[in-house]
């Protein structure tokens, strides 16, 4: 009887895994759509579906009336196109990015506790911007974007210089020891440097703490060539990454150099860090929890785990920025704050896990 | 604060403040030594200072050491912004501060008067600005009363000024209309996002910024198109004797700009 009844049981756990596949994905990009909306309606002023649907609706309408000259807009519509969209553009663009930037990190070393943000790179990318700022050199697009992706190229060239003249070199807490006192010196140096300048720490206190307020439209193209490339190129850098952390040895018999790819996905890391503080400021712990939680739904196989830290990244930067402002439309609150809520706890709760023994 | 017995003729005058600064340069005494506002961090521009005072420190954070140092005869400050430091201040020299800043300028230049022993000074510079408003209101009747809006723009926020300020009781004395939404108690009403600008509004907008060459927030709100919902004139205005300056000096500028500005106004039909 029951050998009979073995393949239908296997065929139907099948089906039951296929489905609960399915409905997580389902689940995730229902999330994502709520989230999307939350950010769109909530804020000063709160927007209903209708003001969505009248803008979207007379942004065509505008199009061919501008031919007859300039019409005047109602200011529902211009919160829409000039405020709301623009910083939904880049929640999700950084979402993604720190998720995926920080899927890399754990996926390369193999170890949960790796993070831009955990390893000082968010920090030295946030240090350089400070610093440029206090220079009083002008924040163009350009210079705010190379002095972030210096930055962050500083921080992380730094910790893996450190790395490489240690004897544990292979010992991923000595990295994590590391990169927490690098993360804490590059904060204590931006700090400094805010309280000798009391202009600056005026004008970039709510930008320092992480903010989608300020979000120019200038800066969305680049943001979006960057982040939307890196995306790209770490779906192509999967099976050299799965090959060098099963094995250096076996890579480098199938053809695949593993310092290649060690460089080519630091680059990536480096890249989409400072990408998402030039524009957002360091938002920390996002780059360390998405990843787990995407593990956590989809399991461990590579490219369900990416697409799935992009997804979540995007849905909890919009879903923190868009529930903060619902709670307080009028005051800016950094959407750092409840990721900081979950994030360090959680942070907390892995150092227990893997040193209580 | 307490009893404070000052000298019959003041020779070293430490002053903690922009207010105690335009107010006792005004009753012509240069002080020794003055903090300097944090945010500019240099004396506001129309004080005509001709051997400028040394710096001690910032308004909120005098430097104690550099005062004593100093061995002034007066201390002139503000209860509100250095009342914790009356016990040290006063066992260093004699020390005058006033209940409040700003809104309370005028009786701030009668006690200040009175500690210097200006009072003549003090009752001329008020009688003079009574005469100088009574000519801006009958020139404001003539322009049709338009509303004035007093604006600030700083770093990360735009300010919208209320009843509770020093231009706001020059205007209150001209007898010029404010709009609703700042005709009502309080200092400062602070405006973080463009699509807040419809409470900008007034007939007439005077502007001012803080420090244009660090960050002004109107200027990101101008390149926005929200900026054409505001239909009020907009008129700069200069932030250190508008803003900084919180004294008879200040005063006097700020009521002859604004003459100026009513003058030039013309009503749109």
């Amino acid at each position: 009887m029951l050998t009979r009844h073995h393949p239908e049981a296997t065929a139907a756990s099948g089906l039951f895994n296929l489905i609960r596949q399915y409905a997580i994905w389902l689940i995730l990009i229902t999330v994502l759509l709520a989230s999307v909306l939350l950010s769109l309606l909530a804020g000063y002023p709160q927007l209903s579906l209708a003001d969505l649907y009248l803008s979207l609706v007379s942004d065509t309408q505008s199009l061919q009336q501008s031919i007859q000259g300039p019409i005047q807009k109602p200011i529902q519509q211009l919160v829409l196109t000039e405020l709301r969209f623009p910083r939904l553009i880049a929640g999700l663009l950084t979402g993604a990015a720190m998720g995926c930037a920080g899927f890399l990190l754990q996926r390369l070393s193999q170890n949960p506790l790796t993070s831009p943000s955990t390893l000082g790179v968010t920090q030295g990318s946030a240090l350089a911007l400070v610093l440029v700022f206090i220079l009083g050199i002008e924040m163009s697009p350009v210079m705010r974007f190379s002095a972030a992706l210096i930055g962050a190229l500083f921080a992380g060239g730094l910790l893996l210089v450190l790395m490489l003249a240690n004897r544990q070199r292979n010992d991923t807490s000595t990295l994590i020891l590391l990169g927490a006192l690098m993360a804490s010196f590059f904060a204590a140096l931006t700090t400094s440097m805010l309280l000798l300048e009391q202009h600056a720490i005026n004008a970039i206190r709510f930008w320092l703490s992480g903010s989608l307020a300020f979000v120019p439209a200038e800066l969305l193209p680049v943001l979006a060539l960057i982040c939307l490339s890196c995306f790209a190129l770490s779906y192509l850098m999967l099976p050299g990454i799965n090959l060098v952390t099963t094995g250096e040895a076996k890579a480098s018999s199938l053809g695949i150099s593993p310092l290649r790819v060690y460089l080519v996905v630091l680059v990536l890391i480096l890249l989409l860090t400072g990408a998402s503080v030039a524009v957002t400021g360091p938002i920390l712990f996002t780059g360390l929890v998405v990843p787990h939680l995407a593990r956590l739904l989809v399991g461990v196989k590579a490219s369900a785990h990416l697409s799935a830290s992009l997804l979540l990244g995007a849905v909890m930067m919009t879903l923190a920025d868009g529930l903060t402002r619902w709670v307080a439309p009028e005051t800016p609150v950094s959407p750092s704050i409840p990721m900081a809520i979950i994030g360090a706890p959680w942070f907390m709760w892995l150092v227990y896990q893997r040193y209580r023994t | 604060m307490g009893r404070s017995c000052v000298p019959h003729r003041v020779r070293r005058l430490v002053v903690l403040d922009t207010g105690e600064l335009d107010i006792s340069v005004g009753l012509g005494h240069l002080p020794v030594a003055t903090t300097y506002p944090y945010q500019i961090n240099h004396l506001p521009d129309y004080i005509p200072a001709d051997q400028t005072p040394i710096s001690v420190g910032l308004n909120s954070e005098p430097d104690l050491e550099r005062i004593l140092q100093l061995q002034p005869d007066l201390i002139l400050g503000s209860r509100s912004v250095h009342g914790h430091l009356y016990p040290i201040l006063s066992r260093i020299a004699p020390t005058v501060l006033s209940e409040r800043i700003g809104v309370s300028w005028r009786d701030n230049l009668q006690l200040f008067a009175r500690a210097l022993q200006q009072e003549q000074k003090a009752s001329d510079w008020l009688t003079g600005f009574e005469q100088q408003c009574q000519r801006i209101n009958a020139l404001y009747r003539q322009k049709g009363r338009p509303t004035v809006s007093v604006v600030r723009s700083m770093q990360d926020h735009v300010r919208l000024y209320l009843q509770d300020t020093f231009i706001h009781t020059l205007l209150a004395q001209c007898g010029i209309r404010r709009p609703e939404n700042q005709d009502i108690k309080g200092f400062a009403t602070r405006l973080r996002s463009p699509a807040q600008i419809r409470q900008l509004e007034g007939e007439l907008i005077l502007l001012s910024e803080y420090s244009p060459e660090l960050g002004s927030m109107i200027r990101q709100w101008q390149g926005t198109g929200f900026w054409s919902l505001l239909k009020g004139r907009i008129v700069p205005v200069d932030d250190h004797y508008w803003m900084l300056g919180i004294g008879p000096l200040a005063a006097e500028q700020v009521l002859h700009d604004l003459e100026a500005i009513i003058r030039a106004y013309t009503p749109s039909s």
